[in-house]
């Protein structure tokens, strides 16, 4: 019986709203209110058409200053005065370890012994420049060591020039650390690209001529490298083509100019934070967070994070910090808040400590909050109260970059791609969030791993 | 309008040529107000969501498949932006009371002849939430799983937000019978969080806006 009224009752409106005879009345004014709408969007749609050409623009801009930021160090070798030649020659592969040469036109050559070079640091062939650019070694600090402790250590992106080797000439000290310099000035250190510790003479051997082969096999030039003289004595065969050598062990006053190249990193992190409002947190309320971050190195230490995170911020707060036009006739007592939102910071990270891969990191920066929802809910302290109980919004507010983002980050290393990320943060709001305008700031930890993408990528 | 007439007027929007878009918009106004009007609060704010189901139909003309029902679509377009306009609003929960609602008999339903303006001030009466319900059960024949997924609330909210729009109409249907000539369906019912509720739906609204 009841059904059947109900159903009535919608049949009763129903039949009285289809009826076209009470179907509204055209107006103007409504028309003009579309026209104005659809002109908006043709002014919108040229905006957009040239969002792709102004993106591209900004893509290559930013990959043009990428590329002039982070290229590596080359070294040209158009001027002289640049080491011009780094050879180890194959068949050196005496138990002395081999030797490097440095030569561009095997005519020039000067055989040195460490202790001769040391009182001719200028010699050099002058006039000849060599035009082959070999790398000597990528592999971050890999040592290429000639037996009798002629050792030499190059940085990844040292580029240098690979010439003719020459012939085994031993100093009459039997240890014949073979300097070949053309073209070579070596006070000019600027263009030199080789930090190299030469330790000659101290009979210690730190890399059997093997590893010389591997490191150096690339440039060499067996065809033209005579067999030793002198294969009975271990430091016969030793050449190595320095800029400045000292007896003792020396280090080069050639400075290196590091590659540099971006580094990227991925990550994945949670969090389980404190929200509060007005600078407290005595009312707090725990909520959580998870999302995604990028990390890109600008430099050793300066990196820039962004990413995106889904938040769960409930809290609680008093009515009078709670904004609304809304004239309530019992004013509630407090009001609680659940709100679901996308945050996207920009932070700026400086590494202030970096130990066996340990990092650690302070960043500051700003975040946008974008409200997925807002879900208010009313607590009278009258229980018999009359008024709304709760108020909802949905995708209606944001907050771009007004949100101040402090961190600092622990990163301890799981293996060479994977760390361990521990993030203290405090997020402190600029201007009100969300519907209700309070200032709700957030305070937590953040747990979670990073990912190195370059790992993938390492220069060979 | 005639088939062919309504083809070629599509085809002009499809080219955005303004002409078509203005007799197509005139065409179906009352059509698609009527809609609309059942959805909101008055006729400006039904004026406003119309227009932005225009804007959906102009844009999006193209995927209009001519083989189906102009005006289905149509009014289906219209009833999506109205529950769109209003879906921030559709969870607000009243406090109020119902027993005088409850007390009306069903008998006095039908005492009044009740013509379309007197049954639309009604609907329009409503609270979001009840209105939309009311409107997507009663009027387009959904089910109460089909409003649940429409409006994202479960189908015993829909069916409670039913139960209480029906006890309101009821209420005013009762309060019109009683006082024919007077068409105040607030007077002496003291409907305050209804006025309440209509701020709150205006601020959900002026934040939309300024998005």
């Amino acid at each position: 019986m009841k059904k059947e009224k109900d159903e009535e009752l919608d049949n009763l409106f129903k039949k009285g709203m289809e009826d076209p005879v009470g179907e509204p009345a055209f107006r103007d004014s409504d028309w003009d209110a579309m026209e104005q709408l659809l002109d908006q969007r043709k002014r919108r749609a040229g905006i957009v058409y040239w969002l792709p050409f102004l993106g591209s623009a900004a893509a290559l801009l930013l990959l043009f200053l990428g590329w002039m930021f982070f290229k590596p160090g080359i070294v040209k070798n158009t001027k002289p005065g640049q080491v011009t030649a780094i050879h180890h020659s194959k068949e050196n592969n005496g138990t002395s370890g081999g030797s490097i040469q440095q030569t561009a036109d095997s005519t020039k050559i000067k055989t040195l012994s460490p202790a001769n070079y040391a009182k001719n640091p200028g010699i050099s062939g002058r006039g000849q420049n060599s035009k082959s650019f070999l790398p000597l070694s990528a592999g971050g600090d890999r040592r290429g060591t000639t037996g009798n402790g002629t050792k030499i250590t190059a940085k990844p992106g040292v580029e240098t020039i690979a010439a003719t080797s020459t012939t085994n000439k031993p100093s009459p000290d039997s240890i014949s650390n073979r300097v070949v310099i053309a073209n070579n000035n070596v006070s000019d250190k600027k263009d030199l690209a080789i930090k190299k510790d030469l330790s000659a003479a101290d009979g210690k051997k730190d890399l059997s001529a093997a590893d010389n082969e591997k490191d150096f096999s690339a440039i060499a030039n067996p065809a033209k490298n005579s067999a030793p003289k002198q294969k009975d004595s271990a430091s016969a065969n030793n050449l190595a083509t320095v800029a400045a050598v000292s007896p003792l062990k020396v280090k080069s006053t050639i400075q290196p100019k590091p590659g540099s190249r971006p580094r990227f990193a991925f990550g994945v992190l949670a969090s389980s934070d404190l929200n509060g409002v007005n600078s407290s947190f005595q009312q707090s309320k725990i909520g959580g967070n998870f999302g995604l971050a990028l990390t890109v190195g600008i430099s050793k230490k300066w990196t820039i994070s962004t990413g995106a995170s889904y938040d769960i911020k409930p809290y609680l707060t008093d009515f009078g910090n709670y904004h609304t036009s809304y004239q309530f006739k019992t004013p509630p007592s407090s009001v609680s808040a659940n709100c679901r939102m996308l945050e996207i910071p920009v932070v700026v990270n400086y590494q202030v400590y970096s130990q066996r891969g340990n990092k650690i990191t302070i960043g500051s920066g700003l975040s946008s909050y974008f409200m997925l929802r807002e879900d208010y809910t009313f607590n009278y302290s009258n229980p018999y109260a009359t008024g709304p109980s709760g108020f909802s919004v949905v995708n209606q507010n944001r907050n771009i970059l007004s949100i101040v983002n402090i961190n600092a980050t622990y990163e301890h290393p799981i293996n060479s791609n994977l760390g361990l990320v521990i993030q203290p943060y405090l997020k402190i709001p600029l201007s009100d969030v969300g519907a209700s305008q309070v200032r709700l700031q957030t305070t937590g930890v953040a747990v979670g791993f990073n990912w190195n993408l370059n790992s993938f990528s390492k220069p060979k | 309008m005639g088939e062919e007439e309504l083809h070629q007027l599509i085809g002009g929007c499809i080219r955005q040529e303004r002409g078509s878009q203005k007799m197509l918009y005139k065409a179906f106004y009352g059509f698609s107000m009527g809609i609309c009007l059942r959805y909101a609060n008055n006729r400006e704010e039904a004026a406003e969501v119309m227009n932005q189901g225009f804007f959906k139909v102009f844009t999006r003309i193209e995927t209009y498949d001519v083989s189906r029902p102009f005006k289905a679509w149509l009014g289906k377009i219209m009833m999506n932006v109205s529950i769109d306009y209003y879906r921030a609003n559709l969870k607000m929960a009243y406090t109020e009371d119902l027993d005088k609602a409850e007390n009306i008999s069903d008998g006095e339903l039908a005492d009044r002849k009740l013509n379309y303006d007197d049954l639309l001030a009604m609907i329009q009466k409503l609270p979001t939430a009840y209105r939309t319900v009311f409107n997507l059960f009663a009027i387009e024949g959904y089910s109460h799983d089909e409003i649940g997924a429409m409006l994202n609330i479960t189908s015993g909210t829909s069916k409670s937000n039913l139960h209480k729009a029906r006890q309101k109409l009821k209420q005013m249907i009762f309060e019109a019978n009683s006082s024919a000539n007077n068409t105040n369906y607030n007077d002496g019912m003291g409907y305050s969080p209804i006025v309440a509720i209509n701020k709150v739906d205006k601020q959900g609204v002026f934040i939309k806006k300024n998005i």
